[in-house]
């Protein structure tokens, strides 16, 4: 009975620097994560869901990712697994949440050309393939370079460089192609 | 630098700066908080986890083996199935006799008697010995023969040997041949 009761009691208990560490990471960390599963989903609900679970996630590996890198890292991934499986399990997310919050344009027609353009964008950062689309979406958050994007990715830097070009001249190339 | 790839460059940059404020959303502000309160509730998870290997899957276990051993015992004893047990059976409408009446196996004749109605009274039935022929006998049947018992508790007296009377044989009375008769083989 009393090993019954230990048993559960130490799963209860988590030791308290791990647990410190952990709130550090998920300070500085939900953002990021948050970030990540919107540029797939491009909805706050289901993308905070599917962030959060990448921190629950996090948190019972967390023993083998103290490292504030290798965390990043391991959680830009998970996050981004658990986006494209939310996505691709309910492709309706491509018809919500068109409307953004865009800058503040001039006038309506601004606007409205500003607003379409963004959509346009949007379908266009879409449509690339995912090793391509991940670059682009991990370069556009919190201004990452090059070398944070490929530390977070784990590739070489080379590869980011040569991703990230193909990704933008493909976007280039679909928003002239709308002549946008 | 071409004129045209300056351009192109302001146009990439300006295209980053639209994805970057595309992305630029914050989560709300409680984001936090709930991931704490998912991160609460995994102990409890696991602890059901636990509390389903540790207590539920030893009972499954036992369950499972008291319902093999049951179905084995239950096939061991699958012959007797046409043995029953001795049944009290009310009397027929109009019949005369008014309590009912105990059948119990001597009551039904030998020759119907089912491998379960053993002379020495009711017991498991025994196993087929090699080469035995299995008797069924249907339940409804072995019933009607009950009550045909309990309607005639004893069976009628019959003699070993049917009373004949003894057989008189007369003697065989022959006439006398004639003195002046010849014989065939004088003749010849």
């Amino acid at each position: 009975m009393n090993e019954w009761a230990d048993s559960l009691e130490g799963l209860v208990t988590v030791d308290a620097g791990l647990e410190s560490e952990f709130e550090a990471r998920l300070r500085e960390s939900s953002t990021l994560a948050f970030r990540v599963a919107y540029g797939v989903l491009r909805h706050r609900q289901d993308a905070e869901d599917v962030a959060q679970d990448a921190f629950v996630r996090a948190h019972r590996s967390f023993r083998q990712l103290r490292d504030r890198d290798r965390f990043r890292a391991w959680l830009v991934r998970m996050t981004w697994r658990l986006a494209i499986d939310r996505w691709r399990a309910d492709r309706r997310r491509t018809a919500r949440e068109e409307a953004v919050d865009m800058p503040q344009a001039a006038s309506l027609e601004q606007q409205a050309v500003a607003h379409d353009r963004a959509t346009h964008l949007r379908a266009a950062i879409e449509a690339l393939p995912e090793k391509l689309r991940i670059v682009i979406v991990l370069a556009a958050i919190e201004e990452h370079d090059i070398r944070e994007v490929a530390r977070l990715l784990g590739v070489p830097e080379g590869t980011v460089k040569s991703r990230l070009f193909l990704a933008r001249k493909a976007l280039a190339e679909k928003l002239r192609c709308l002549n946008i | 630098m071409p004129e045209h790839l300056n351009v192109q460059d302001d146009d990439l940059h300006a295209m980053d700066r639209e994805i970057s404020q595309l992305l630029a959303v914050e989560p709300s502000a409680d984001f936090a908080a709930k991931v704490r309160v998912r991160i609460a509730e995994q102990p409890m998870a696991r602890a059901a986890w636990r509390f389903w290997v540790m207590a539920v899957i030893p009972a499954a276990a036992v369950l499972l083996w008291l319902v093999a051993t049951t179905d084995y015992s239950a096939h061991d004893r699958q012959p007797s199935s046409v043995a029953h047990a001795d049944v009290t059976l009310a009397p027929a409408p109009g019949n005369s006799v008014q309590r009912p009446v105990k059948v119990g196996p001597d009551a039904v004749p030998n020759h119907i008697r089912s491998r379960g109605l053993a002379a020495g009274g009711w017991r498991p039935a025994a196993r087929l010995q090699p080469g035995e022929p299995e008797i069924l006998i249907d339940p409804s049947l072995t019933a009607a023969v009950r009550r045909l018992g309990a309607e005639q508790p004893t069976l009628p007296e019959v003699s070993p040997e049917p009373s004949l009377d003894p057989v008189v044989v007369e003697p065989l009375k022959v006439p006398e041949i004639a003195d002046g008769g010849t014989k065939q083989g004088d003749r010849q």
